[in-house]
């Protein structure tokens, strides 16, 4: 009898054991980027950027040449690499505070330029690696250690929709947002973070997944109460939707 | 004589920078700096070089982050408050042990000050500036030709020793034209093994300054701390004048320099014995160079466009030895030479 | 020992930024130590543009000129700022077709009437950077010619020709000028 391997560890996945907490949405997302470096053949030519939050030490897991990258800086530090070494596959891996408080700046002026680079931006509505406090994505009503009764948007504001904003701008090439809660969708995730690698690849310019991600601890759920806490209530406030997509197949 | 070119010192610093090979320009505009920026516009591009207008003077230092990661020679430059902004990215250069070049053409401050020459942003260069507790390398140009020489050696040094270098110029410098004889291409950096290239056929390099496992920080502190005190035994660049026979020590950089050294010309015709020894490198301090004055000058004579910054430094050096006087201006003012003339005449009758 | 120092001003558009750059490039050929200083940023715009240029041949220590040798004021803000630091012996050539300064050491060219004559008031400038050099005689007249000409070659012809006779005239005047008591130490 012989023996068929159905399913491997993508070789640019590194052997390691992830420090994430049980049911977090971060250990996925890097399968499937993992997943693509390998199907596209990029391992050779692809640097990466991991700015402060949970997933700053990406390179520990994700075998690619990596920079890490100031809180919020990750768009600047992508559009120096990118245009320093344009033969190769960039992407910056932000997440929701990062990119959408401290980083704001940063990540609608390289959408804004069009920056041939590729934004995996992952929303799980709050504040991981400091001890979840409130994010510019914490929903209405959602409790962090910041806002201990609830986001009050009289005093803070309503969620921002980075996708909506970004997409009011002319040159990005790609923007999307998916989310993670089911099997379904972390396929149909690979197949728009395949769309924007495809961007990329064919000088198309910025393009940026939005991927809503369950983040259980501060969330304050249980693992599979949080991923359809994503399903219900995030992806009723983050519409998942395809915005704009300018690759061909 | 050579080919010389009328040329400001900013332009001039900016024509160096090419030449020195660099690769990458990334900045913000900014009062009296903005020759600087513009010449890069019009010249980086028709090199097939990088020019990026950032949206800000800290995405400017990220991106200069980026493509030092990425192995090329990347500079930004600035203005005081714009050189505030990218402390943070500095401190992740100087962390992640990246080479890159950063030019402050000083205007004065605090706050947005005026854009009128100033040294005060001495302490912010020579102690780092940013958080955490590290050095950069600073060079002092006092001329165009300076201006348009050092980014070279700002380079080289900055890949030697994998640190950020800053060249710290000041407005009235960066705004005045003289002539300038244009250096030749400088020679291509040495090849880079830990700069992102993509992991072709080697293991994966990681630039990074976050080092959360126990210990590791420390370890790779007494590593940047080692390298620094090589850099302070390697690398102190000083120029001394009339030093021979001075009773006087006028020590004095960058605009000041050129001003004590007009003061100077005019005390020795009056028979005062002054000389001056003005730092190239304010980081690391030429202590030793005005140590080795000491058995004979009988006091020193600090000037500065600040309330006294780097008068700290030369006190360190001097340990009481002998008096250390100061004159310096703030607030954008420049004083003439008659007036530190006349300081000299003072310090002279104090003896 | 040759050392000048020298401010040119006017108002904004009125090309004396232009003529004392134009001074600073001719005179690095002659002397090893040239400096130009320009006024920049907001006092840009504060209506007066000037700037400061010395020529020497010892090391310049400041590019900072306090009393100058020579001064081109092109209009009234300029004298009423500058003229008070002429010194006995030293000169300021005045634009005075825009201003009034009647004081030993000044020698008043009509610059404005003088380019309009010529056809455009814009070759002012170029009128008392003729006239300046033809007294002083700080770089070479051909060269100085020379510089005049190409500077505006990319205007055409007329352009050229212009500038050329401007800075014909004033040479012509600034050579024949006199300035009693001007020279006096």
């Amino acid at each position: 009898m012989t023996e068929t391997a159905l399913y491997t560890r993508p070789q640019s996945l590194l052997d390691m054991d992830m420090f994430y907490c049980p049911g977090c949405g971060h250990g996925i997302v890097h399968k499937l980027i993992a997943e693509l470096i390998d199907e596209f053949d990029l391992r050779g030519r692809t640097i990466a950027v991991a700015p402060v939050g949970c997933s700053v030490t990406a390179y520990d897991y994700l075998d690619v040449d990596f920079s890490e990258s100031a809180h919020g800086r990750a768009p600047a530090v992508a559009t120096g690499i990118k245009r320093a070494r344009p033969d190769c596959f960039v992407f910056a891996y932000q997440g929701d505070g990062d990119l959408a408080s401290i980083g704001m700046a940063e990540i609608i002026h390289a959408a804004n330029r069009g920056e041939n680079y590729t934004t995996i931006f992952i929303n799980n509505t709050v504040y991981g690696m400091t001890g979840g406090q409130m994010a510019p994505t914490t929903l209405p009503g959602q409790k962090a250690s910041t806002c201990p009764e609830g986001r009050d948007p009289v005093t803070t504001g309503y969620p921002i929709r980075i996708c909506e904003m970004l997409n009011t701008l002319q040159a990005p090439a790609m923007i999307a947002r998916t989310m993670v809660d089911s099997p379904a969708n972390v396929r149909k995730t690979k197949q728009l973070l395949k769309k924007a690698f495809q961007c990329q690849l064919q000088g198309k310019g910025f393009s940026l997944v939005e991927i809503l991600s369950p983040c259980p601890v501060y969330m304050r759920m249980e693992p599979k109460a949080a991923m359809e806490h994503v399903r219900k209530n995030v992806s009723a406030y983050f519409p998942v939707k395809v915005f704009r997509e300018l690759a061909t197949e | 004589m050579s080919k010389r070119v009328l040329t400001s010192g900013n332009e001039a610093l900016a024509e160096g920078a090419i030449r020195a090979g660099c690769d990458c320009y990334f900045g913000y505009p900014i009062t009296p700096q903005n020759e600087l920026i513009t010449y890069m516009a019009v010249h980086m591009p028709r090199l097939k070089r990088v020019f990026v207008q950032a949206e800000s003077e800290v995405a400017a230092i990220n991106m200069v982050y980026g493509a030092a990661a990425a192995g090329k020679r990347a500079m930004t430059s600035s203005s005081s408050p714009g050189i505030s902004l990218k402390q943070e990215g500095i401190s992740y250069l100087a962390g992640a042990e990246l080479p890159a070049l950063i030019v402050n053409v000083q205007r004065a401050g605090p706050g947005l000050g005026s854009i009128e020459p100033s040294q005060s942003d001495y302490w912010q260069a020579t102690r780092g500036g940013g958080h955490g507790g590290y050095r950069v390398i600073v060079l002092a140009p006092y001329n165009a030709q300076e201006m348009h020489d050092q980014p070279a050696l700002a380079f080289d040094l900055a890949d030697k020793y994998r640190i950020p270098v800053m060249i710290l110029s000041d407005g009235q410098i960066g705004q005045m034209m003289e002539p300038v004889v244009l250096r030749e291409e400088s020679p291509c950096p040495p090849p880079k093994p830990w700069a992102l290239t993509g992991a072709k056929d080697r293991p994966h390099n990681i630039v990074r300054s976050y080092l959360p496992r126990a210990g590791l920080l420390e370890v790779h502190n007494k590593r940047l701390h080692a390298k620094y005190a090589q850099i302070e035994k390697n690398e102190v660049r000083a120029e001394a004048s009339d030093l021979d026979d001075a009773k006087i020590m006028v020590v004095a950089y960058g605009t000041s320099a050129r001003l004590a050294g007009g003061a100077i010309v005019q005390a020795r015709k009056q028979g005062i014995a002054a000389g001056m020894l003005r730092p190239i490198t304010l980081w690391p301090f030429p202590t030793a160079p005005i140590q080795s004055c000491l058995d004979r000058v009988k006091a020193v004579l600090v000037v500065e466009l600040s309330a006294g910054q780097m008068v700290e430094d030369v006190r360190l050096a001097v340990t009481g030895k002998v008096p250390v006087h100061f004159f310096g201006r703030v607030g954008g003012g420049v004083p003439s030479i008659a007036d530190v003339h006349e300081k000299i005449r003072e310090v002279a009758t104090s003896l | 020992m040759r050392n000048y120092e020298m401010i040119f001003s006017g108002s904004g558009g009125q090309g004396l930024m232009f003529i004392g750059k134009m001074l600073a490039k001719l005179a690095i050929e002659e002397y090893p130590h040239v400096t130009f200083l320009p006024t920049y940023g907001a006092e840009v715009r504060s209506g007066t543009s000037y700037c400061n240029v010395k020529l020497s041949d010892e090391p310049i220590a400041t590019p900072v000129v306090d009393y100058p040798d020579v001064m081109v004021l092109m209009n009234q803000p300029s004298v009423d700022r500058f003229l008070p630091r002429l010194r006995l012996g030293k000169i300021a050539f005045v634009n005075s077709s825009l201003a009034a300064a009647t004081c030993t050491g000044v020698i008043e060219i009509p610059a404005n009437r003088i380019a309009l004559e010529l056809g455009d008031v814009q070759a002012a400038n170029v009128v008392m950077f003729g006239a300046m050099l033809g007294r002083e005689r700080l770089v070479d007249l051909t060269k100085a010619l020379e510089a005049v000409k190409a500077s505006s070659a990319r205007k055409g012809d007329k352009a050229v020709l212009l500038n050329q006779q401007a800075f014909d005239k004033g040479w012509e005047l600034g050579s024949a000028a006199r300035c009693p008591f001007a020279k006096t130490t």
